[in-house]
């Protein structure tokens, strides 16, 4: 078993100032300035597969959804107000962290025209445009160290090293390594790690105020020349201050869960990378996160990245997932055919991703901090994107409508629980420019999601931007598409998030 | 025989007010205690040496001595008084027989009287007939030297005194915005009344938030070691805690926040405190100690327990001489006493007459009191809540809606700021002034009055961020045009006169070439100037405007950027200075309004906004008889299927607004609350939903076409005291009438009372009130601050000198 770490809530809890004592659990409740307070103690995880997703498979069908338009050129709708799975890709097994979603569409890059170049999902543009994705701006600006940069590779091939990766870095990508087992023992050693504990000596003073304090308010309640609706409402305080106590010797005790265990956490002894075996497949990508959550948990990983697919990688075969029936390559017979058969099969490839996405997410959405209910993945933003646009042909290159889920609200920076639509997902077949898009709904540029998340870490424009350029990302020849949102939008958040 | 008489009337008074316990409605407010008021009432008449401190007669000595007009005002007081105030100051006066018989029928909440004769009915109305034909503006409050005052409760420091007084105690040592995230958790008073004052509750994050600040506190001091120093006035790193440097500790700091000093028991348990954590140390464990006063409730509430009792009675206090310190703190600034003002307690001098004067005056003068002040008057008179302007571009015309927000409530802060310190005004300036405060073209256009002299009244300051841009962003408190285009502001100037503009600029320089900078008044080229400082500098051009209005634009023509290269050349612009010949200081103008158009704060646009086209007419008149008049009126009990009957009516091309409301209202079981509503509701319907004067009611259709326009009829009987009041026509001579009123002032006085001392003022702050009210409006009245009399300000500073602010009342333990 696995329990918080000590370090990362202290940090959280005192590094904020404490102020989130009790708070509602409901992360889309807390204020944005304590969200924004500072970086650390947040988390970002990116999460990339390839080969595109199909409109219809990945989002919920708008047809059936109790739209809210927006003045902000966008429509939204509450995710637990869909029936159902949220889409065919999005099953049930997203159900436990459905309220921490975000699902988002018509977020479409300004700049080339993406072929399965991943870094578009944290650079915004391919690499002949950017020089660094923001996993390496984030962990530099938060832990002043470099990103752990994860990609699956299961088995041997040799057609993986020329194709792109998530992560660049000094105009480089940044591969990262393959191997869970290894990256736990880089993480934890082979000694056990000893991480420290909570500040005892901090709560052991923050104990001292508050019993002081409760017994001032005894005493003063003893006090004859109060009257009684005085008496009440010290009565009142009085037990309301007993909260507090209660929760931080909670907090101090030895007892579980504040006892952590992160000295020698349970992880992957070896990995089955380069096997044969097309099943190990699956068996990597739980490791890695696996590897991944324990990391958060014990307050090693700050800011991650995780490839569950490299441009025709594993040699294309993806007859292991047990719904394909068939020796499929993804990239060469799913993806490109486009065809209805091979459109079930892209559902059921995205669906083995899709499911073990969840998985992560809802091992993560375990209470991090007792004092305010917070979850490990409360405190963090799992960003699972693709490098292509979500169209209803599959089998091109297509950039518009990347599908973007985003989960966790960054320590409540972000709202969630929403699915916002900022243009029509489902206009066209490839080009999403015009066509049946209102003229006040293009959608938005993807680097709105760059800022936004580098916003949401803690990081001000100042942390990020360029000497020559606001904002984040390429902002390339169709930035001009979206002048209808008025003034320049480079620094601005998404809205409704 | 004539001073025998007027005894024995005030006596009566006395009797008839307090005398009987108070039926309580439903939907009424019962503010006016009287339970066990009878024995003392009955003292009374054998105890004339009493009788001889009394104010002076306020009701002429008519008939109000006759038992018949006894035992009417008796029954008043009993089945009536709840909810219609005082007899003195009902609301009801004039009321006929045939009217209240009408009223208990048709009305839910006075269902409860049905059981009273008609022959007591009779009594009533005759009463209340009598009382409407005395004479306006005597004073309503009815004081008895010994009375005790009006039960206190604990009160907490509410959220925004709380704030202040946590500024005084960081000691400048760090913004409050430090604090943010953890003031965030503090919730907002709860404002049931007026006042965020009144609302002393205590909520769940109350504690979380003490306890979250005072540790982010804790953890500022001991990251700055020469705050350490300060605090105990000592080089603790050096030489540590020494007992020198906790007695100043004590004394410097903690005595702060307490607002007292600490006992020695107290200063023992602090010190242990110390002591438990000394091994983090020093600073560490000091900062579990300021760690621990911050959430102390010493700190929190207004303790006021230590004083001596009266006569030997627990429930009645004489404060001592801090919390006397900390209750004028509060009433003068609004948050805490100064190390000052605790010292003048320490040394015993804010015990005599003459140093507690001194101090009430010095706090009077300072710049947290006006602060305060201009909190209380923005509170009373609603404009803390002005409405969202979401009124259409073709109604606003020329009229920008985010300037005329601020301009509005600038104009406010000046009206206040100039009746109650610059040039000490009267309780008639607050309403009927004509006094021109206009600043800025937004509300000149609302006005519809030219700016005077040279169309400002001061050197105009145009932030760039507020300009109408064609390109660009907010950015570094300026605007930043990172691309070929425009700032535009309207601007209005004189012909024939030599202005001087001062353009605050920088720019982003790219292959050497500063931003080019073009300054234009309408088409007329002002100058033009390569801008290529990095950091902000001025840029000046004298001109002489061809024309007396039109678009002051910046414009930037030359942008370069590339990506690729990472060129980029930007313009910057910060504000734009207007300096003005013989700029004129506001509030010192030399022209007044039109006569009639704008009688004082009533007429200001700070008040008459409402959030849309349509004039809020029945939310003014609320706010009048509710801030203003001090009527107690309940929300409408609305039935399911009558929910159409409460919506705000559409403007109608064939009937004025107020004809729909008098149509809708006319039921007697509206006309309750809404004779009082709309007297004042119609006559501002001669001011539209910006606050702009008309005497013609237009309707418009969705794109401003004008479908019709009504006459607006503004001719009420303003039911001010009753019915039977003089008929008035228009804002002007309905605010006349509150001022002629004893009712607008008493308002006044209670609310100023409320605010400060957290409650609303019962039967038994009479005293009090009554000071006040002299205080605010008899010449003759010796003002104890030696401010002039029947001012606003002696009014405010006289709450601190009255015997019974001096005390405190509490509910017997045993209750």
């Amino acid at each position: 078993m696995i329990y918080f770490n000590r370090k990362t809530r202290r940090q959280f809890l005192f590094n904020a100032g404490g102020f989130a004592l009790a708070l509602p659990f409901m992360p889309s409740l807390l204020p944005k300035a304590f969200a924004q307070a500072g970086p650390k103690g947040k988390r970002f995880i990116a999460i990339h597969s390839g080969h595109c997703q199909a409109v219809e498979q990945w989002y919920p069908n708008p047809q059936n959804l109790s739209w809210v338009e927006r003045n902000e050129h966008a429509r939204e709708v509450l995710l637990a107000t869909i029936p159902g799975n949220l889409s065919q890709v999005l099953t049930a097994s997203f159900n436990p962290v459905r309220s921490k979603l975000n699902l988002i569409s018509r977020l479409d890059p300004t700049s080339s025209m993406p072929n399965h170049n991943a870094e578009v999902v944290l650079g915004g543009g391919v690499l002949s445009e950017i020089s660094q994705t923001i996993d390496h701006v984030l962990a530099k600006k938060m832990y002043n160290g470099a990103p752990l940069n994860l990609f699956v590779k299961s088995v041997a091939d040799s057609n993986y090293s020329g194709a792109s990766h998530m992560s660049v870095s000094g105009g480089s990508y940044s591969p990262g390594v393959s191997n869970p087992s290894s990256v736990f023992k880089s993480l934890f050693g082979t000694s056990g790690n000893h991480l420290g504990g909570v500040d005892k000596k901090a709560i052991a003073r923050d104990v001292s105020a508050v019993d002081q304090v409760f017994k001032e308010l005894q005493t003063l309640k003893q006090n004859r020349r109060l009257g009684t609706e005085d008496k009440q409402r010290l009565e009142k305080h009085i037990s309301l201050v007993q909260q507090v106590q209660t929760k931080l010797v909670e907090s101090s005790s030895e007892e579980a869960p504040t006892k952590l265990a992160c000295e020698k956490p349970n992880g992957p002894a070896s990995s089955p990378v380069f096997s044969s075996q097309p099943s190990d497949y699956g068996v990597v990508i739980d490791q890695m996160f696996d590897v991944m959550e324990i990391g958060i948990r014990c307050g090693k990983v700050g800011v991650a990245t995780l490839m569950l697919h490299v441009y025709d990688y594993f040699a294309g075969n993806v007859g292991f997932i047990p719904q394909v029936s068939g020796n499929f390559r993804f990239h060469e017979d799913i993806h490109h055919a486009d065809s209805a058969e091979m459109r079930v099969m892209k559902l059921h490839v995205n669906r083995y991703f899709a499911d073990r996405v969840a998985r992560f997410l809802v091992n993560l959405n375990d209470v991090e901090d007792p004092l305010t209910g917070m979850t490990y993945l409360d405190n963090s933003l799992v960003l699972w994107g693709n490098d292509q646009g979500a169209l209803k042909h599959t089998g091109g290159h297509h950039s518009k409508n990347q599908p973007v889920l985003l989960a966790g609200s960054a320590g409540g920076f972000l709202k969630t629980g929403k699915y916002i639509d900022y243009g029509p997902a489902y206009a066209g077949n490839n080009n999403l420019v015009g066509g049946e898009e209102h003229i006040y709904k293009r959608g938005r540029p993807y680097t709105q999601l760059l800022v936004t998340i580098l916003q949401a870490m803690g990081l001000s424009p100042a942390d990020y931007e360029s000497a020559n350029q606001q904002g984040y990302g390429v902002y390339g020849s169709n930035t001009n598409h979206y002048d209808y949102l008025a003034g320049n939008h480079r620094r601005d958040i998404l809205p409704l998030l | 025989m004539k001073s025998i008489c007027r005894l024995w009337k005030k006596t009566l008074q006395y009797v008839v007010l307090g005398a009987f316990p108070v039926l309580s409605y439903q939907a009424c407010t019962q503010n006016f205690s009287t339970k066990n008021a009878l024995p003392q009432a009955l003292s009374l008449l054998t105890d004339q040496s009493q009788n001889e401190n009394l104010p002076k007669d306020p009701l002429p000595p008519d008939d109000f001595d006759s038992p018949t007009t006894l035992e009417g005002k008796a029954l008043y007081t009993q089945n009536c008084a709840s909810c219609h105030g005082a007899f003195e100051i009902t609301t009801k006066n004039g009321r006929t027989l045939a009217n209240i018989a009408m009223a208990i029928k048709e009305i839910p909440q006075m269902g409860a009287l049905k059981n009273l004769k008609e022959s007591e009915l009779n009594l009533i109305s005759e009463a209340l007939n009598l009382i409407a034909k005395k004479t306006g503006g005597a004073n309503p409050f009815v004081c008895k030297a010994d009375q005790d005052p009006g039960i206190s409760e604990l009160q907490r420091l509410s959220r925004r005194e709380y704030i202040q007084t946590l500024e005084d105690l960081v000691d400048g040592q760090f913004a409050l915005a430090d604090l943010g995230a953890q003031l965030d958790l503090l919730p907002a008073d709860t404002v049931t009344t007026t006042f965020d004052s009144m609302d002393s509750s205590i909520s769940g994050t109350h504690p979380q938030a003490y306890f979250a600040v005072a540790k982010r506190v804790s953890e500022l001091l001991v990251a700055k070691p020469q705050w350490i120093d300060s605090v105990t006035q000592c080089s603790v790193a050096t030489q540590g805690m020494t007992t020198a440097c906790w007695n100043r500790f004590f004394s410097h700091y903690a005595m702060r926040v307490f607002r007292r000093p600490l006992t020695s028991t107290e200063q023992s348990q602090y010190k242990a405190i110390f002591e438990k954590h000394q091994s983090d140390g020093v600073a560490t464990a000091l900062g579990a100690v300021v760690q621990t006063l911050l959430q102390s409730p010493h700190f929190i509430y207004k303790i006021e327990t230590q004083g001596e009792a009266i006569t030997g009675r627990d429930d009645l206090l004489r404060l001592n001489v801090y919390e006397l310190a900390s209750k004028l703190a509060f009433l003068a600034t609004g948050k805490g006493p100064t190390l000052e003002l605790l010292n003048d307690a320490v040394s015993g001098k804010l015990s005599t007459a003459n140093g507690y004067k001194e101090a009430v005056n010095r706090l009077f003068s300072s710049a947290h009191s006006k602060k305060h002040l201009k909190e209380f008057y923005n509170q009373w008179l609603g404009v803390n809540r002005m409405p969202a302007s979401n009124h259409t571009d073709w109604f606003l015309g020329r009229i920008s809606k985010n300037l005329l927000r601020s301009e509005a409530l600038l104009e406010v802060d000046e009206y206040v700021t100039h009746f109650t310190w610059e040039n000490p005004g009267t309780y008639r300036d607050l309403f009927l002034s004509e006094k021109n405060f206009t600043r800025g073209p937004a509300l000149a256009g609302v006005y519809n009055v030219s700016l005077p002299d040279a169309g400002l009244l001061e050197d105009q300051v145009i932030e760039a961020e507020r300009m109408n841009a064609s390109v660009g962003q907010a950015e570094d408190g300026g605007w930043n045009l990172f691309s070929n285009g425009t700032l535009t502001q309207q601007i209005q100037v004189t012909t024939g006169k030599s202005y001087t503009l001062v353009v605050r600029a920088r720019a982003s320089v790219a292959q050497n070439i500063g931003a080019h900078m073009i300054l234009r008044f309408n088409n007329q080229v002002l100058g033009q100037v390569f801008v290529t400082a990095a950091s902000y500098a001025d840029f000046s051009f004298v001109f002489s405007p061809e024309q007396a209005s039109g678009n002051l634009v910046v414009e930037f023509d030359n942008d370069v950027y590339d990506p690729a290269t990472n060129l980029d050349r930007n313009l910057y612009v910060d504000k734009i200075t207007l300096k003005v010949p013989n700029a004129t200081a506001p509030g010192n103008l030399s022209e007044n309004h039109s006569t009639g158009e704008r009688s004082g704060l009533l007429s200001r646009a700070a008040l008459l906004m409402s959030g849309t086209n349509q004039s809020s007419l029945v939310h003014r008149g609320l706010v009048i008889r509710k801030n203003i008049l001090c009527d107690k009126i309940s929300n409408p009990i609305i039935n399911e299927n009558e929910k159409e009957l409460f919506a705000p009516p559409e403007a109608n091309p064939l009937e004025s607004m107020r004809s729909q409301i008098e149509d809708r209202t006319s039921p007697n079981r509206c006309q309750a609350c809404h004779s009082m509503i709309n007297p004042p509701g119609f006559v501002l319907e001669n001011y539209d939903g910006l606050g702009r004067h008309r005497l013609k009611e237009s309707v418009f259709d969705l794109q401003g076409k004008i479908l019709a326009t009504h006459s607006v009829n503004a001719q009420v009987y303003p039911n001010i005291e009753g019915t039977g009041e003089a008929m008035v026509d228009g804002l002007s001579q309905y605010a006349r009438a509150i001022t002629e009123s004893s009712k607008g002032p008493a308002c006044m006085v209670q609310q100023w009372f409320a605010f400060n001392l957290g409650r609303e003022p019962s039967l038994a702050d009479s005293c009090t009130l009554s000071h006040l009210y002299q205080s605010l409006l008899d010449q003759n009245y010796p003002s104890a601050s030696e401010d002039k009399p029947a001012t606003l300000l002696n009014m405010f500073k006289s709450l601190a000198f009255d015997e019974k602010f001096k005390t405190r009342k509490v509910h017997s333990p045993e209750n």
